[in-house]
């Protein structure tokens, strides 16, 4: 690793975490959006009534605007690291995700689960070790 | 499993990674400055918004969920779940020979250990 790289993976890392947060606060709230329509079990027949109450709820479209910010901030990043890289590191909402369903949604995690994502924080970690190839790119 | 499910499955995979390698080309060909205030951010928004590459990336991710909702009506989510780790795979694959990254040790561990996790989510 050459000069740069120190503050080039730390500003990529905080970049990541700040798109995979809005990303998994963007899942949170289409799992309330779905819990607050009262119907938790989609088929053909309720599919109309069910799309009707979930489209007149907020929580739907502040989803919706948080995946817009996801979206554009990963096009940011794509333009600053290899998609090898990007890609693997970006799996921070395994982590996020569970955390906020405890919190959020009283939700349970399997120990399975927990080994499951043990393995992918190695991996993320790994991943950001490989980061720093494309010296002299400013991140954003 | 049928053939129609499986090559439904190719299908999707196939329209989820070359999205990813379209916003890749796309953002490589992107110039701007930084991300520090709300006007560079949307002068950000504007400019990516005018690559082609871009837009070809979000076609082919819609087609994708629309591939990945027919999966859905045929299996079961659970089963379906561990079909995430297998993009990992295929974009860490792509990445060497379509964008011509170099692939480290590290980057391949990497990939393995998230989709052996992801594997593991899906079944806990």
């Amino acid at each position: 690793m050459k000069n740069l790289s120190g503050i080039f993976l730390l500003k990529v890392v905080a970049l990541i975490i700040l798109k995979d947060t809005i990303e998994s606060f963007g899942d949170l709230f289409f799992k309330m959006g779905a819990l607050s329509t009262g119907i938790n079990n989609v088929v053909i027949s309720n599919f109309l009534e069910f799309a009707a109450r979930i489209t007149s709820n907020p929580w739907l479209w502040i989803g919706i605007i948080f995946y817009l910010a996801n979206f554009f901030l990963w096009i940011a990043l794509l333009s600053r690291v290899d998609l090898s890289v990007a890609f693997p590191m970006s799996s921070f909402t395994y982590i996020i995700v569970p955390f906020l369903a405890i919190i959020f949604l009283g939700e349970k995690v399997h120990p399975v689960r927990w080994a499951g994502i043990i393995l992918i924080i190695i991996g993320v970690i790994l991943a950001g070790r490989s980061a720093g190839d494309k010296e002299g790119r400013p991140v954003p | 499993m049928s053939v129609k499910l499986v090559l439904l499955i190719l299908l999707g995979e196939l329209f989820i990674c070359s999205a990813q390698f379209l916003f890749k080309t796309g953002a490589d060909r992107l110039k701007f400055h930084g991300l520090n205030t709300i006007q560079e951010y949307i002068f950000f928004v504007r400019s990516s918004l005018k690559i082609p590459a871009i837009w070809g990336g979000l076609l082919l991710n819609t087609l994708a969920v629309i591939v990945w909702i027919l999966v859905l009506a045929l299996v079961d989510l659970s089963l379906a779940i561990p079909l995430d780790s297998v993009h990992y795979i295929l974009i860490l694959v792509g990445s060497r020979f379509f964008l011509k990254e170099r692939l480290t040790w590290e980057r391949v561990a990497a990939t393995l250990f998230i989709a052996g996790g992801i594997a593991l989510v899906a079944v806990g």
